[in-house]
């Protein structure tokens, strides 16, 4: 999908409305959506949680993973035309079409996708009141980015944590559909749990006080939600 | 310099190591990492450098085995692409060393570091007989020719440090890689770092070196001495007097002059492969760093004088700079050959003061690198061990320097480069060793194989031979054979299958300069 992306100004977007966002349709090709720690717990009960590599910088990242193949989506769909039904929906799609992004003065701005769908004149929500002040709608979603990015940041010193004690590795899932050939898939990154179970104590204390072991452990038991995608694929294909 | 003191036995639980050059650290973090420092039972290791007595401070390119040395050593592969201004070698590319072709153009080959996929001898000989047209042997057994030539990376960011899609070395400024050893050695190994100038060299009756006495009269005694003193050699050739081997015959070059030379603009493109461009007397090697281009120009003086030499290098600066930079060469000379013995009672050489060979295929920290490893592999318990642990390394490490040369000797001999003398000398009989000669010989009826191969301590290998030969246009005549070779299409689907993964490759690997940026801020991943 093409974005066009650019800082809020009342001058710019008074009298454009936001519709509200039902099916999280511009991630229809995505296949990972990031997540911060904060959210671990409640997306583990839907999706697969874990670790890939971000291809142009190498640096590990917190995924959910809401497809078995590259640009495949099986929640946030075109054809399914129905409401977005999982138990969770991640805080990435929930911010959209609203960006911040930092300038060069290290300012935060509130940005806007000016090519979204849900950007239109006449339904959905106000960005501006009538003296161009912020409507409690934008001040909410600014005030949810801005702790966005805090949660990022904790979550940027969890996954350091994690390599610090060498605790993630790779990992090749395969999965079969029917009889078909399995399936697998590379570039995943998981907690080992043989090495967790052989930290010293001491550190295993401290993963256990910051809160770090109950995303861990969350994150291991979301692995079985692969069966979820598995039956969702195979039930979109037998429509 | 040598003063004499009764021996007594001693246990071995000193080692000191003279040079702070990269022989020297290399060998400190070797043996430290075997003979553990901070054991409470484990044997010290000290180096002791003068920052008065610079190091040589060339040294610039590498070959793959660094990358498991490093590894080994526990080094991270982010920090020496950091700190280093290291990039990223796929190959060396050989220019001119084979007169112009038909067609007027520069003769240019890649020796390439990926090794042709097991099997390949099968299609060799379709190869020779020319069935894959114009394909040069390495675009035919390889992607990574290719892959230099666009000026691609070996690896993507994603991939973990130390592992690439190609096989890679390394090119890195010497004196940073020194630090890099030291700060490793000193904080992770356990290697004590002393800083005093050795003016004298303290023997036991025996000729055991018993202590390094400092200018200042300061006494480091050790059990164990390591000559990493450069080309000095002040242990092994001036203390134990252990004579020198000159290879000169052989191989003429005996002076260098090098470079640092500046980047016209920073977004230069770097090259992931060293060039090494063929003079008249000589060859000019040239490597991009990060920072900087190093450039030198090895040459034979008995061919060419120094004032001729400095115009040659002056005009390829001019002609692969685009404008004429002002920079002094720095003179340094030569000695090709290496010591009759490089472990003599207590004291091994490893270094420059081992000997030295043009640095043509970067066999230098190589050489040093195996011979550390071997000696920390091998470190005598106690000191009865040391002649048996000694005639073992000294027999080792000799026929790892005489396949050096060998294989250093084959890039000249097989060029028909008239030019000057120099090229016409190379080719005399006289000037090979007689395995070599041999080997010519049967290869211009017959491939080379695994056979000629057999030695374990062969640092260059069939492949090796195969790129620089047949890379070289070197003629193998199959032709009375050639009945035997019905599998044409077989060879023919292979070939192909190298072009496409070649098509592939550069479609997903990063442009080399733009992965080095992406590493100085994100680093590699250790998994
Ligand atoms: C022109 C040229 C190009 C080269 N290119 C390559 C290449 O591309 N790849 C490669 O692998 N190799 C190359 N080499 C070889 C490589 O440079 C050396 O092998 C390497 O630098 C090791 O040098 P060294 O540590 O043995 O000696 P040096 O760097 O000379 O170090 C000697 C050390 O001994 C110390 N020392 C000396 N005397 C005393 C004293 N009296 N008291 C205390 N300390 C003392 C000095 O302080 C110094 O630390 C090249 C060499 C040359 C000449």
């Amino acid at each position: 999908m093409n974005k066009q992306i650019s800082p809020l100004s009342p001058a710019k977007h008074r009298d454009i409305y936001i519709r509200s966002n039902d099916n999280f349709l511009q991630a229809s090709e995505d296949q990972l959506i990031p997540l911060v720690v904060q959210e671990v717990v409640d997306a583990a009960t839907e999706f697969p949680v874990l670790f890939v590599k971000n291809s142009s910088t190498g640096e590990f990242t917190l995924v959910a993973m809401l497809g078995l193949k590259a640009q495949q989506n099986l929640y946030c769909s075109d054809e399914s035309e129905q409401q977005y039904d999982a138990n969770y929906a991640p805080l990435v799609l929930r911010n959209y079409p609203f960006y911040l992004q930092q300038s060069a003065e290290q300012q935060f701005a509130v940005c806007i996708d000016e090519l979204s769908p849900l950007v239109n004149h006449d339904e959905g929500q106000k960005l501006f009141n009538d003296n161009d002040e912020q409507t409690d709608f934008l001040k909410n979603k600014a005030e949810s980015l801005i702790k966005f990015v805090e949660q990022q940041h904790i979550t940027k010193g969890f996954i350091q944590l994690l390599l610090e004690h060498d605790l993630l590795h790779p990992q090749k899932l395969t999965i079969r559909l029917n009889d078909n050939d399995p399936l697998t898939i590379d570039g995943i990154y998981m907690v080992d749990q043989q090495r967790l179970e052989n930290l010293d104590d001491k550190v295993y204390a401290t993963l256990r006080k910051n809160g770090a072991l109950q995303i861990i452990h969350a994150h291991l038991m979301s692995m079985k939600q692969v069966n979820r995608l598995t039956r969702r694929l195979l039930k979109s294909a037998n429509k | 310099m040598v003063r004499q003191v009764k021996s007594n036995t001693r246990v071995i639980k000193q080692v000191v190591v003279l040079g702070g050059g990269t022989a020297g650290w290399l060998s400190a973090c070797h043996l430290a990492k075997k003979l553990l420092p901070n054991h409470p039972d484990g044997i010290r290791v000290m180096l002791v450098d003068s920052p008065d007595i610079p190091t040589v401070g060339v040294g610039e390119g590498t070959v793959p085995a660094i990358r498991e040395s490093l590894q080994y050593l526990g080094i991270s592969e982010t920090d020496l692409l950091q700190t280093c201004d290291a990039t990223f070698k796929q190959s060396i590319q050989f220019i001119n060393w084979q007169p112009p072709m038909a067609d007027g153009k520069m003769h240019s080959y890649h020796h390439v570091f990926d090794y042709p996929a097991p099997g390949f001898q099968q299609d060799l000989p379709y190869w020779a007989l020319g069935h894959a047209g114009d394909s040069s042997f390495a675009d035919s057994f390889s992607i990574q020719s290719s892959l230099c030539d666009a000026q691609l990376a070996p690896k993507l960011i994603t991939q973990p440090e130390y592992q690439g899609t190609c096989n890679y070395a390394y090119h890195f400024d010497a004196g940073k890689f020194g630090k890099l050893l030291c700060d490793h050695g000193v904080n992770k190994l356990g290697v004590e770092h002393r800083q005093a100038k050795i003016s004298l060299i303290e023997t036991d009756e025996q000729g055991n070196i018993s202590a390094l006495v400092t200018d200042k009269n300061e006494r480091i005694s050790g059990d164990f001495f390591v000559d990493c003193s450069g080309s000095q050699s002040i242990l092994l050739g001036k203390t134990l007097q252990v004579p020198f081997v000159s290879k000169k015959h052989m191989l003429f070059t005996d002076t260098a002059l090098a470079v640092q030379v500046p980047y016209s603009k920073p977004t230069d493109e770097i090259p992931s492969c060293t060039l090494a461009t063929a003079q008249t007397a000589g060859w000019i090697w040239d490597i991009g760093l990060t920072s900087r281009r190093g450039v030198g120009l090895v040459y034979s003086s008995a061919h060419l004088s120094d004032s001729e030499a400095e115009l040659q290098l002056a005009e390829y600066l001019k002609g692969t700079n685009g404008q004429r930079v002002q920079v002094e060469p720095r003179k340094i000379p030569m000695r090709t050959g290496y010591h009759q013995e490089f472990w003599k009672n207590n004291c091994v050489a490893i270094g420059l003061s081992q000997g030295f060979v043009e640095p043509l295929e970067a066999t230098g920290l190589l050489l040093f690198d195996i011979s550390a490893r071997m000696l920390a592999e091998n470190f005598p318990s106690h000191q009865e061990l040391m002649p048996l642990a000694a005639n073992k390394f000294n027999k080792k490490v000799r026929l790892a320097w005489d396949k050096v040369l060998d294989f250093i000797k084959l890039h000249y001999c097989i060029s028909q480069r008239e030019d000057s003398d120099f090229w016409q000398d190379h080719r005399q009989s006289s000037s090979m060793s007689e395995q070599l000669a041999e080997d010519l010989a049967r290869w211009q009826w017959q491939l080379p194989n695994q056979y000629d191969f057999t030695e374990r301590a062969a640092i260059f290998n069939l492949e090796n031979y195969l790129y620089v030969l047949y890379g070289m246009n070197f003629k193998t005549d199959l032709s009375q054979s050639a009945y035997r070779f019905e599998q044409v299409n077989v060879a023919k689907t292979n070939f192909q299958r190298y072009a496409d993964m070649a098509a592939q490759a550069k479609q997903q690997l990063p442009g080399h300069r733009d992965l080095l940026d992406r590493i100085q801020r994100f680093g590699l991943q250790r998994i």
